[in-house]
């Protein structure tokens, strides 16, 4: 799906969105759209641990880094291993067949904002966007819910408008902008005809193509052409409301995921980012690690339940991170401080899963592996979240130009992270 | 008369820009003709149309090849990496000849190729110490860094020989005025209107107006500081607009403020339980809470609107408490008049406690608390970066090996990690009296393992620990960098723009443009600060000489950019999205009304549904406000200008002509064909009032609205005497009583059988959708 031309925009053309996305994800074997001019890819999504998460309490456990459990502690499913601490036996249990784990990932950071950006955009300093807005920039800008940032850190750079949806109250008055009573879908009345809604269109256009022939400052142009943009598609929200359920959260992350859902399974989104906090435990970090672990993990899995109900759960794209590791020994309160070191979790659509990739040894350093078959090798190289992207942003087909606006600091390794699903 | 005696007519007159008040005020000077303004020619610098960026330029310059060499060839290459590392400020080779200041230094270029210049002068066997030095001989504590034969060292030589050569230094004029060529400013008329909105959400009024008619840019000063002074919509933008950085509006909102403090230290926090009443109870409850969250915020405004130096925001020996905080700390409130008034607030020191402006607030120190392990780091953080223009965290961008964090206290002895906590740990042991929500708890003495409180390289004397903040305040108000902080933290607050950080990717194939936008924007912000010291660090002074910076007024240039120009005019055009509040504010001050919903309540402000939906943010989850418009604010938009075109066509109708705001040259009854005079009068009015668009009756843009409106009307027509369409209103956009007495009116605005009001329904739902109103 391309971004339209701004400057071939044509008076009237902000009613409708024409011919996005059909078929643009073919590679990932998209399922039926639910209607034309909407997106049918995979629905690429974030969370994001904020503080730091400590991986040694449960996806790259070691008992002599964790008071928590001892060798009886660690269980085995397949290609994963995980401490059976807190509530981690549920989310294990239930995705041990989908679930990558990629562990050994040395940010070289200790620094929450920079650790939080190299784990969303594969590149430590400012630059960069969120990959999932960098995949909703490729698939969708125009789609009126394109990107669904709610997470703490979702940095998109221009290439796509980040949306949230915060208050769900509103969404009818919303959806039926022109009309009189939105929230009775008997009644069609309309603040202006129709024909005078087309002149009023008219008119805005007329004026965007005359500041797109007269206006050359980069920064004015681009938010003419983002307002040209958000108009495209605007008219489809309306699509929400036929998959939103009846119990809908009122406010946190529930009401943020089912929202995004309900746009992703109506063709009006396209990636989303969520995020929850309580993880920079310097003090007591064992049982507050659990605990945040435990509501971070019940979010995925209700965000699962619901895609699962509508039907989407196979076309989901997952990655999970945080900004760092925590240290390799606890501090005078019990808490544990920075480490570069971290883990991410991934899975979904085109991710092999029942697998773990990268190690740390028993000080928690990272391993290096060899970029050939994944092993671990004393001569390989050392896993970093740009590994990662490289990957996800292959996945996701991110396209070529931005990939050059925006290229990662390294190439992918020759042998597949995500595998072959 | 200059800008200061304008100033002095503007508040002398008293001529207050109230909300509402928008009636033309004649100002005559003694000889009654011009209102005591000299007018010059027109041709003050920047009123040509063309910038200098806000400077005073000599002319255009050729060069600055040493200049640029140093940045493009050396610095971001190896310099500012391989050498910076250890010789900084803080560094292990801190106490060396060479001394270099990082990408967070306003200026750093200049100072580094003074360094480097002065060095070079130093040799060994009639060769260059730097160079001796990056081979890794003369025992170079770095061991080698350079290649005898590498690139980085032949461009280190190259550097050396242009500055023993004597350095291609041209007038730093030149990079600005070269930068600005081509740049099209706004004119006098489009600055106010965008100066009035930032400031005050209201648009300028006749007098204003006039005044830059007849004065230019000339008039901006004395109307910017009538504002300050004087303007109600002045107290919730200044709001805003700090905390933008503060984020300590966090703590507005049930006792989210009032749980910071102790009843120990303060016996009557909880003063308002002792009122019988519930509701009263309630109301003071919520007030006094507001009243602390704001402290912070009301301290800059007292000292803003009173004239002080904005250093007192960082030592002020006092703080501000209008009647509700005033009784949450305990004073003594008989210097209120009315203990009601939440806008009441005044000057009071709080005995024994050693005030250090916001630093010591409450609200300050709780929004950014800390922990056993954390040490007030966070604090220290936030400081350097709000008050000293230093951003710690981009100097922990760079990489760090595990081993760093896994030796013994690495903080102190790993020069990975001493190269931020060298800056920030003893600024954080200046906040050793606050413990980790912000209660005063003073200390003897500070961690053993950490840095000694002080700030850089000077130490805090152990007689100064119980006012420490008192002494970090007064430093941090005599370092240099304080004010261009306050350069950066006014400009952030006025356009919603970030000031440019350096670009660290040299690869990029902008990065030349990049960096040269950068630094043209330092180097103008660096004058700006400059002159902010020179006037005493007058806000005022400030915000004048921001406005009338490129930065503000550019709104075009010449086409045909490259992608190179592109990239290095991309910070230029302060346009941007409209906050909720403002949008809020200014559908108000445009058309008289406020966009409410079914229950009355406002729609875009702070708490409401569209507001984060909006854009809008909450200075705790939420702090970055949308770079761009999305598909759902888009429908936010149709909404609004649908229900408020509906809902102000006919109630400004119902007003008598000399007191509509929206349709002041034309009747109801004025139809196309019959009329043409009062509707392109009204068309013409509505593109100023509402697009802030001066254009005559030759402007397409004109030509495109009274189509719209001709065949709005023309539809209608047609589509009554087809019985498509009703002869009257539809209920919502009916009036039946006056707008400001609330009587019925005579004649209830329900029938449009000549589609006039239905009409200009469509014009004002248009422009109020239009990108000129959207944006500001």
């Amino acid at each position: 799906m391309k971004r339209r031309n701004f400057f071939s925009w044509m008076a009237g053309a902000g009613l409708c969105a024409t011919g996005l996305g059909r078929g643009a994800m073919a590679g990932l074997g998209s399922a039926p759209s639910p209607q034309a001019g909407t997106y049918d890819g995979p629905f690429f999504v974030s969370f994001a641990a904020d503080g730091g998460w400590d991986p040694t309490g449960f996806c790259d456990p070691h008992t002599n880094l964790h008071r928590g459990y001892d060798d009886s502690g660690i269980v085995s499913l397949g290609g994963i291993r995980y401490a059976n601490v807190g509530d981690n036996a549920a989310f294990f249990e239930r995705f041990a067949d989908k679930l990558l784990i990629v562990n050994g990932l040395d940010l070289t950071t200790n620094n929450h904002a920079v650790g939080r950006r190299y784990v969303n955009t594969g590149k430590q300093d400012e630059t960069h966007p969120h990959w999932a807005a960098l995949a909703a920039g490729t698939h969708g800008p125009e789609l009126p819910l394109a990107y669904v940032a709610e997470a703490s850190q979702s940095a998109a750079e221009g290439v796509v408008a980040r949306s949230r949806v915060s208050n769900s109250s509103v969404l009818a008055d919303l959806s039926f902008p022109d009309r009189v009573n939105p929230a009775n879908l008997e009644d069609l009345s309309t603040y202006q005809t129709e024909p005078a809604l087309d002149m009023i269109s008219q008119w805005r256009g007329s004026r965007l193509d005359r500041m797109a022939q007269e206006q050359h400052l980069p920064r004015v142009a681009k938010a003419a052409e983002d307002l040209s943009t958000a108009r495209l598609g605007s008219s489809e929200l309306e699509l929400l409301a036929e998959y939103l359920p009846e119990a809908l959260a009122s406010t946190g992350i529930r009401q943020q995921m089912q929202v995004a859902l309900a746009a992703y399974a109506a063709g009006i989104a396209v990636s989303a980012t969520f995020s929850m906090g309580g993880f920079d435990t310097h003090d007591n970090n064992d049982a507050r690690q659990d605990s945040a672990r435990a509501s971070f993990l019940g979010a995925i899995m209700e965000f699962w339940d619901e895609a699962e109900r509508l039907g989407v759960a196979d076309r989901i794209v997952l990655s999970v991170g945080s900004d760092f590791g925590r240290t390799n020994s606890y501090n005078g309160a019990n808490g544990k401080d920075h480490w570069p070191v971290t883990s991410m979790m991934l899975m979904g659509q085109g991710i092999e899963g029942n697998r773990t990739v990268g190690a740390t040894d028993d000080q928690q350093y990272a391993m290096r592996v060899d970029p050939k078959t994944l092993e671990l090798s004393e001569d390989g190289v050392t896993l970093t979240p740009a590994h990662v992207h490289a990957e996800l942003r292959k996945l996701s087909e991110v396209s070529a130009d931005l990939q050059a606006r925006f290229p990662l600091p390294t190439d992918p390794l020759e042998a597949s992270i995500l595998g072959s699903a | 008369m200059n800008g200061r005696m304008l100033r002095a007519v503007l508040t002398a007159a008293t001529l207050v820009a109230l909300p509402g008040c928008y009636e033309s005020v004649e100002v005559t000077d003694a000889d009654g003709t011009s209102g005591g303004i000299d007018i010059d020619d027109g041709e003050e610098s920047g009123d040509d149309g063309e910038s200098s960026g806000g400077l005073n330029l000599d002319g255009p310059g050729t060069c600055q090849e040493t200049k640029a060499y140093f940045r493009e060839e050396v610095w971001a290459p190896f310099m500012s990496s391989q050498c910076f590392a250890c010789h900084n400020p803080l560094g292990q080779a801190k106490y060396t000849d060479l001394v270099l200041r990082g990408n967070d230094v306003p200026g750093h270029a200049e100072a580094n190729i003074a360094a480097v210049r002065h060095i070079s002068r130093l040799q060994l066997d009639g060769e260059s110490l730097l160079l001796v030095k990056a081979r890794g001989d003369d025992a170079h504590g770095g061991g080698p860094q350079l290649l005898a034969d590498g690139e980085e060292y032949e461009a280190l030589k190259e550097l050396l020989a242009q500055l023993e050569e004597g350095p291609t230094v041209c007038a730093d004029d030149a990079d600005v005025f070269e930068y600005f060529q081509g740049v099209e400013l706004m004119e006098a008329y489009e600055t106010l209107r965008r100066v009035t909105f930032a400031m005050a959400s209201r648009l300028p009024t006749d007098l204003e107006v006039s005044l830059v008619d007849e004065a230019g840019h000339e008039a901006m000063e004395p109307i910017i500081a009538a504002i300050v002074q004087q303007d109600a919509g002045f107290t919730a933008r200044l709001l805003e607009m700090f905390d933008k950085t503060l984020l300590t509006e966090k703590f507005v909102g049930g006792t989210k403020a009032l749980d910071l403090l102790s009843a120990d230290d303060w016996p009557a926090k909880n003063w308002f339980d002792a009122i019988a009443d519930e509701t009263l109870r309630n109301q003071a409850r919520s007030r006094s809470n507001t009243a602390l969250a704001r402290e912070p915020l009301e301290l800059i405004r007292y000292i803003v609107r009173n004239g002080r130096p904005m250093t007192e925001i960082v030592d002020a020996p006092y703080t501000v408490a209008n009647p509700y905080l005033a009784q949450v700390y305990g004073l003594d409130t008989t210097t209120f008049v009315d203990l009601e008034d939440q806008s009441d607030w005044k000057m009071f020191a709080v005995e024994d406690f050693p005030h250090a402006g916001v630093l010591t607030t409450p609200a300050y120190l709780g929004r950014y608390p800390t922990t056993d392990t954390n040490r007030n780091r966070q604090r220290a953080q936030k400081t350097l970066e709000f008050f000293l223009a230093t951003d710690v965290m981009s100097l922990g961008a760079r990489p760090i090996a595990t081993d760093a964090v896994a030796e013994h206290n690495p903080t102190l002895n790993n020069p990975q990690c001493t190269s931020c906590h060298e800056i920030m740990d003893p600024v954080a042991g200046a906040f050793l009296n606050w413990n980790g929500i912000g209660r005063f708890r003073p200390q003897e003495a500070w961690y053993q393992d950490m840095l000694a409180p002080g700030l850089g390289e000077e130490v805090m004397p152990a007689e100064d620990y119980p006012h420490s903040l008192q002494w970090l305040g007064e430093r941090i108000a005599g370092d240099v960098r304080f004010s261009r902080a306050m350069v950066d933290m006014v400009f952030y607050g006025l356009t919603g723009q970030e000031v440019l950080r350096e670009p660290t990717d040299p690869g990029s194939p902008v990065y030349a443009a990049e960096l040269n936008a950068f630094h043209v924007q330092d180097r103008v912000f660096s004058d700006i600060a400059d002159a902010f010291i020179d006037e005493g660090y007058d806000y005022v002074a400030l915000v004048t000489l921001l406005v009338d910076s490129g930065y503000f007024r550019a709104k075009n240039v010449e086409g045909g950019l490259d992608e190179l120009r592109q990239a290095e005019l991309a910070p230029l055009g302060g346009i941007r999205m409209s906050s909720p509040e403002q949008f809020h504010r200014k559908l108000a001050a445009v058309t008289g009304y406020t966009w409410l919903d079914a229950g009355g309540s406002a729609l875009l402000t702070r708490g409401r549904p569209m507001h984060l939906m909006f854009g809008g943010t909450n200075s705790d989850s939420v702090v970055q406000p949308y770079e761009q418009v999305n598909g759902v604010m888009s429908n936010i938009i149709s909404r609004m200008s649908n229900e408020m075109a509906c809902q102000v066509t006919a109630a400004d109708f119902a007003l008598a002509a000399d007191e509509r705001l929206l349709f002041p040259h034309v009747e109801m009854t004025a139809i196309p064909g019959i009329d043409d005079a009062a509707i392109e009068a009204n068309i013409l009015y509505l593109h100023e009032r509402i697009l802030g668009e001066r254009i005559t009756a030759d402007d397409p843009r004109f030509q495109d609205t009274l189509f719209l409106f001709e065949n709005v009307h023309a539809d209608g027509l047609s589509g009554m005497a087809a019985g498509e369409y009703p002869a009257t209103l539809i209920a919502p956009c009916q009036r039946t009583t006056h707008p400001q007495t609330g009587n019925p009116l005579e004649v209830p605005i329900m029938d449009d059988s000549d589609y006039t009001a239905r009409a200009w329904m469509a014009v004002v739902s248009a422009m109020l959708g239009d990108f000129q109103f959207i944006y500001e």
